[in-house]
């Protein structure tokens, strides 16, 4: 059974995701914020870990390099509604290179799904 | 009267002396005797102011008058016996001493020729001569000549002064002349419009170009011509943009203006559209100079700028407001369908109106997008794109989504082939879409769209107003369509967000700006020409990145 974990401070899409995977079959853990994500990420592994980039305190970004320094490193999926402001923009040209995948919100199940299935099949 | 009137005096001057004591004096033989006369002959040597002087027939002195010593300082004692040219030993004009000897060689009278002295030791004086030969009443041979001598160094002097003053006076004025027109050269040159009036607002002058500015017919732009006349007359042939203020109270103020000689300096619009800056100040002599500076490239520089501003603010906080939706329509989107395989199997209806649902958050998201590309936040990837194939390529595609009642009509489109302008595809569809549906819709019932290519050098005007690159070429494309045009009113806001003059639910004035946002982010720009009743034509400009 893969373990996926969504990082995502606004509910609304927290619950439209999780819905989405679980319908799929997927195991999801929700986190509501960044620092939730990193306590998460530090306590347990995942297979995956979609995370939203703009988020106040522990953002995208952290998330995304903490990832890249764990042993055995998860696939990432980041996620973003857009943005305005310098940090905005560095965080998604960040999420375009350091991520596996880049959604924009709001994207449908199919595009997830399918970026999903992508990553998991090749991971070992 | 006394006597007859002797003969060779007019009468006329004779009645008008008084009577003769003795007229036996004026009897031509009246004998004196000769001690009489030599006594009287030298008086008249010794008192008068030229000197007389005699040589004999080898031309050595026999006789000055004591007039001489006294003037030129030479005591007869000194030349008594000597002859004419030992002078020149006395500092006599060797030149001058040839050509009195050539005369008196030739035995020729000669009168008042003048001869330069250099005495050794002073300055140089001028002698008058004249002198006639004379010949010995015995033998009747040639016996010398007798003549008269006067120093006029003083009055050559006084001569040669004011002659020097004259050729002063004469230089200064040609001086004064040159400089006037060297200044009104000056004047000429400057680019902008230069007038000088008098106390009372007379014109004193004024250059080419300010008549050029006001379009001022000739009989304004003579000196002389009140300055009150030349408001008036210029507001009445209507070039000054004025509002309805009635004609007297504007050239009043205009008048009040124009006396205060600022600052504050303001400026002022003709009805060309072009705005002048007036600038005045008061003369030494209370007259007023004055400049009418063009600032029209400048206030559209900063109109321009502030557009950018506003357009800038605009976009930060449609970035912002794109983000809190795409939020917020993520469950939107995706819930419905997750309730709508909930529902039970008979309810066709309420699965219809999830479907609704679906389609408008669909619709929004589109729109955000839409926001969000003329908010761009980061750089598109531009690529070398054939300008003349995408642009077939991407018509082709896009005829396809228009009404079939619009023709696309291409003029030259192969003019500029091969030549590569930076780019992106994707964007290049959604800006000829948009400005295609725009120039479909400004256009009721069957529509033409007329598409050219064209190439461009801007100048560094062109450059600055477009805030493209001067001295680099670009391609321009043109989307011309014979609709409903645009009015300065709706030209001017056309690219801005939002702004639409279409009915509501026709669009949401957005395409457009996302024309306008996709063109700066490929550092290109677009402008419209457009006029009511006549259609309007969008170019775009592409910077070439070979050709």
């Amino acid at each position: 059974m893969t373990e996926i974990l969504l990082i995502d401070d606004m509910a609304g899409v927290r619950r439209a995701v999780v819905s989405m995977l679980t319908r799929a079959g997927h195991q999801v853990t929700a986190a509501e914020s960044g620092s939730q994500g990193m306590d998460l990420l530090r306590s347990r592994h995942f297979d995956l870990v979609i995370t939203d980039m703009l988020m106040p305190g522990i953002d995208g970004a952290d998330i995304l390099s903490e990832v890249g320094s764990l042993p055995n490193r998860p696939k990432v999926i980041a996620i973003s509604g857009g943005g305005a402001g310098v940090s905005a923009e560095s965080a998604l040209r960040l999420a375009r290179l350091k991520a596996d995948a880049f959604l924009e919100k709001p994207f449908d199940s199919e595009v997830l799904l399918a970026a999903v299935d992508r990553l998991l099949v090749k991971s070992p | 009267m006394i006597g007859p009137v002797p003969p060779g005096i007019p009468a006329a001057l004779e009645a008008a002396l008084p009577s003769r004591v003795n007229p036996s004096h004026t009897a031509p033989d009246c004998a004196l005797t000769l001690a009489e006369s030599e006594a009287r002959h030298r008086d008249l040597a010794d008192i008068a102011s030229d000197w007389l002087w005699e040589t004999n027939a080898d031309h050595r002195f026999t006789f000055v008058s004591k007039r001489f010593a006294e003037t030129s300082g030479i005591p007869w004692a000194l030349i008594a016996g000597r002859g004419l040219g030992d002078l020149v030993e006395l500092g006599f004009d060797p030149d001058g001493m040839q050509d009195l000897r050539a005369t008196i060689d030739g035995r020729r009278e000669f009168h008042g020729e003048v001869h330069r002295v250099t005495p050794p030791g002073q300055a140089a004086r001028f002698w008058q001569l004249s002198g006639k030969p004379f010949v010995d009443p015995e033998s009747g041979r040639y016996a010398g000549y007798r003549g008269t001598g006067t120093d006029i160094t003083a009055r050559i002097e006084r001569e040669a002064a004011m002659h020097e003053a004259l050729r002063r006076a004469e230089l200064a004025e040609q001086e004064a002349r040159l400089a006037s027109v060297r200044l009104m050269d000056a004047i000429e040159a400057i680019p902008e419009g230069i007038v000088l009036h008098d106390a009372e607002d007379r014109l004193v002058m004024c250059n080419t170009r300010y008549g050029e500015i006001f379009d001022l017919p000739e009989e304004l732009m003579r000196p002389g011509v009140r300055y009150e006349d030349v408001l008036r007359g210029s507001a009445k042939r209507g070039t000054f943009a004025r509002d309805e203020q009635a004609l007297d109270d504007w050239v009043a103020e205009r008048m009040a203006r124009h006396r205060a000689a600022g600052p504050p300096h303001y400026e002022q619009q003709l009805s060309n559209g072009r705005w002048l800056k007036v600038v005045e100040r008061r003369t030494g002599d209370g007259g007023i100079v004055g400049i009418r500076i063009d600032v029209t490239a400048a206030r559209q520089r900063e109109a321009a700028e502030r557009e950018r501003g506003k357009l800038a603010a605009l976009g930060h906080l449609a970035r912002g407001a794109a983000h809190e939706i795409n939020n917020l329509l993520q469950p939107a989107l995706v819930l419905p369908a997750m309730v709508r395989d909930r529902l039970p199997e008979g309810d066709a209806e309420s699965r219809e109106d999830l479907d609704f649902v679906v389609e408008a958050v669909r619709k929004a998201s589109r729109i955000v997008r839409d926001i969000g590309i003329f908010a761009r936040h980061e750089e598109p990837v531009l690529t070398p794109l054939d300008l003349c194939q995408e642009l077939r390529a991407t018509l082709g595609f896009v005829r396809n989504l228009m009404r079939p009642a619009v023709m696309v009509r291409e003029v030259n489109l192969d003019a500029f082939a091969g030549c590569l302008v930076a780019a992106n595809k994707s964007e290049l569809i959604q800006v000829m879409t948009n400005l295609l549906v725009n120039a479909a819709q400004a256009t009721p019932g069957s529509a033409t769209a007329t598409i050219s290519i064209g190439r461009i050098d801007p100048s560094a005007d062109l450059a600055e107003l477009l805030s493209i690159e001067p001295g680099r070429p670009y391609l321009t494309v043109g989307v011309a369509d014979a609709g409903s045009g645009m009015d300065e009113a709706t030209r001017a806001r056309v690219f801005e967000p939002f702004f639409t003059t279409k009915p509501v639910g026709q669009g949401i004035g957005l395409g457009l700006s996302v024309v306008h946002g996709i063109l700066r982010s490929w550092h290109g720009a677009v402008t419209v020409d457009s006029d009511p009743g006549v259609g309007s034509t969008f170019t775009l400009y592409l910077p070439i990145v070979a050709a």
